[in-house]
């Protein structure tokens, strides 16, 4: 039973959003500039998400099966060159869209929901880092042997910081001191880190026990040599952003929900909490295979755990991050929401997501429990006529729930307009050049 | 450059409290699991990059199967010997299967030959190396000494102690752990063609089968 892969899906999805939330944004001229940028920040990450998934995509294809190059080897550098052109490019080129969306989160992080710092020079020196980071690093992870890309964990823990100790502060507010209106940013934050940290954070109690260590330990008995002290610790970084981000949020929330009432925060932080469990267990069941890169040769995961990883990893980053993005948006108002031309736009991004979202899910279950064909296109039917029926209401949710208040809490600084041209231009630049310079890299030789 | 926003942000002692507090922890936690990945990192450096040389030997056992019949002159007969899991003994797999058919000439008739045998090993579903250089399928007889046949049964079994590389005492046993090799018919034919002296009749001939089923259990120790 072979499952279907999300990550074409994925890709799709994400640069279809940042494409149309980079035209959104760029548009609304006599908005706010802080809202503006951000709305910018969340399109280009998205943009980078996207071709960092086309990228691995392209992988799939060339190996005609789902791909078997997990995040983990990119995310903590642990990949060797395979000679092959084509994969080797694909794979540079996912280790650089990684670096530019991991440095674009910490940009967010510094901008939403409080926008950390104001004035020209702080706005040029983000916009310069960005721009210097994504020029310089993923050359560097390149030709250092990849695993200095775990060293941008400390992006990971800088921007979960930033956003836990907003949270922590917004919950304090609201439930100690009875600020209603603190709420707003805490749910901001919390959305962001589930976006942001969700692949790590159902990894929690994995993390906690240790087994995500004994699990590492399989992918370090394949490195050509001993892994140095920083590079673990940085390994450790990602895990850890991961529990203390599920740690404070769910505390959090609890204490929250027996003060106040349960939210639709509340259950997604409670759902990934539980899916820690989940996944613990499994890593329980499957430890012979965990550690069977040394104790034995390496051993495939079981179908029914590759189901399972699909039905949960898999949605959770590569579609439930996008979703949760754009809601983001649209609640605290980050594009303009309100103009007949945006409001079009904002439709058809809405309706596309929740189509591509519900698609793709029919089509993984379909490929893991064998129902007709027939009957899953029944239910896509039913799905595409309900949004389409109920595409008003659907657009209405996510544009009025209480986004006035949300919209609100979210200040910062207004100087920032006249960089946006630059910015764009800058990005695309960047997107350009890491594209070009890992065909360059391996199409030369390198690493054959 | 205005950071009035960071200072607002930090002016709340008791979110700053949590805050610190939920930092300590990280770094706890970070320091407790990056110690815990540091010591996974040198045992399985330890494995990989150690002496990885281990001698593997093997205790043998044996069972043996054997059957006496009388074939008549020009007579081809099967015989099937059954090998069941339940009949080797706990952390042993057969090796190989030996086979010895003898005869002797029992006419009484003064100056008779002795008379020509036969012998093949039928290929069944048993697992077993049936294409081996070491395995010798057909044989056969016309002077009474015996016919060895051998089915080796579990790829490149010895049963002689060698050494290999391995990163683990589990590595180096995975090639001698399978299981299913030698279970299942092992069928033997055997036919009969009777020298008789002159004006003689010797249309009979007692023919012994002998079936040695070897199996081993292996052992590694690090050299």
């Amino acid at each position: 039973m072979a499952t279907e892969s999300l990550i074409p899906i994925a890709a799709l999805t994400n640069l279809i959003l940042g494409v149309i939330i980079i035209i959104l944004a760029n548009r609304d001229e006599h908005r706010m500039g802080h809202k503006r940028f951000t709305a910018l920040l969340f399109g280009w990450f998205l943009i980078f998400s996207g071709t960092y998934y086309m990228a691995l995509a392209m992988i799939e294809i060339i190996l005609a099966e789902p791909v078997s190059l997990g995040w983990s080897t990119i995310v903590f550098g642990t990949y060797e060159l395979t000679g092959d052109t084509a994969y080797d490019t694909f794979v540079l080129m996912a280790f650089g869209m990684r670096a530019g969306t991991y440095i674009l989160l910490l940009a967010i992080a510094l901008h939403y929901p409080y926008d950390l710092g104001s004035g020209d020079g702080w706005n040029s020196i983000i916009m310069g880092s960005i721009g210097v980071y994504c020029l310089v690093v993923p050359p560097l992870i390149i030709f250092t042997g990849f695993n200095p890309a775990a060293f941008q964990g400390i992006l990971v823990i800088a921007g979960t910081v930033i956003w836990l100790h907003i949270y922590i502060r917004s919950l304090v507010h609201e439930v100690v001191d009875g600020d209603e209106t603190a709420r707003s940013t805490g749910k901001g934050a919390a959305l962001l880190l589930v976006a942001s940290n969700g692949y790590l954070m159902i990894w929690w109690l994995s993390t906690i026990t240790l087994f995500n260590n004994e699990w590492f330990s399989g992918v370090l008995s394949l490195q050509p040599e001993s892994s140095s002290i920083f590079f673990l610790t940085s390994v450790n970084l990602f895990w850890i952003s991961g529990f203390m981000s599920v740690l404070v949020l769910t505390l959090g929330e609890l204490y929250r929900s027996y003060k106040r009432s349960i939210s639709m925060v509340s259950i997604v932080v409670f759902f990934i909490t539980v899916m820690g469990f989940m996944n613990y267990f499994s890593d329980v069941v499957l430890y012979d295979i965990l550690v069977s890169c040394y104790e034995a040769e390496c051993a495939q995961y079981p179908v029914a755990y590759i189901v399972w990883n699909t039905l949960t990893e898999g949605i959770l980053i590569l579609l439930l991050q996008p979703l949760v993005l754009v809601y983001i948006l649209i609640q605290y108002q980050l594009i303009d929401t309100s103009s007949t031309e945006n409001r079009n736009l904002l439709r058809v991004m809405i309706l596309l997501l929740l189509l591509i979202i519900s698609s793709a899910f029919i089509e993984l279950l379909q490929s893991m429990i064998p129902i007709s064909q027939m009957l899953t296109a029944a239910f896509l039917a039913i799905g595409v006529a309900f949004f389409i029926g109920w595409e008003e209401k659907i657009t209405a949710w996510f544009v009025t729930t209480d986004s006035d208040g949300d919209s609100s809490s979210i200040i910062g600084d207004e100087s920032i307009s006249t960089l946006f041209g630059k910015f764009t231009m800058m990005m695309s630049i960047t997107l350009i050049y890491i594209i070009v310079f890992c065909c360059l890299f391996t199409s030369m030789g390198v690493g054959a | 450059m205005d950071f009035s926003t960071v200072f607002e942000l930090v002016d709340d002692d008791r979110s700053n409290r949590l805050t610190a507090l939920t930092l300590t922890v990280t770094l706890l936690l970070l320091a407790f699991t990056t110690f815990d990945l540091a010591k996974l990192n040198n045992e399985v450096r330890g494995l990989v990059e150690g002496e990885n040389t281990w001698e593997l030997s093997f205790d043998l056992e044996s069972m043996t199967y054997t059957e006496t019949t009388i074939l008549a002159d020009g007579e081809q007969r099967q015989f099937d010997f059954e090998i069941e899991p339940g009949q080797i003994s706990d952390g042993y797999r057969v090796g190989e299967i030996l086979i010895t058919i003898s005869y002797t000439e029992t006419s009484g008739i003064p100056f008779d030959p002795p008379d020509s045998v036969y012998a093949n090993i039928i290929q069944t579903s048993m697992e077993a190396q049936w294409s081996d250089e070491n395995t010798t399928l057909s044989g056969s007889s016309n002077d009474a000494s015996d016919i060895t046949l051998k089915l080796l049964t579990y790829p490149d079994f010895d049963g002689q102690a060698q050494n290999i590389t391995a990163l683990n005492e589990y590595q180096a046993l995975q090639d001698w752990v399978m299981d299913g090799f030698g279970i299942g018919t092992c069928s033997v034919s055997v036919e009969l063609q009777t020298q008789s002296a002159p004006f003689t009749n010797d249309g009979d001939e007692e023919i012994t089968i002998n079936v040695e089923v070897i199996s081993f259990k292996v052992n590694a120790n690090r050299v």
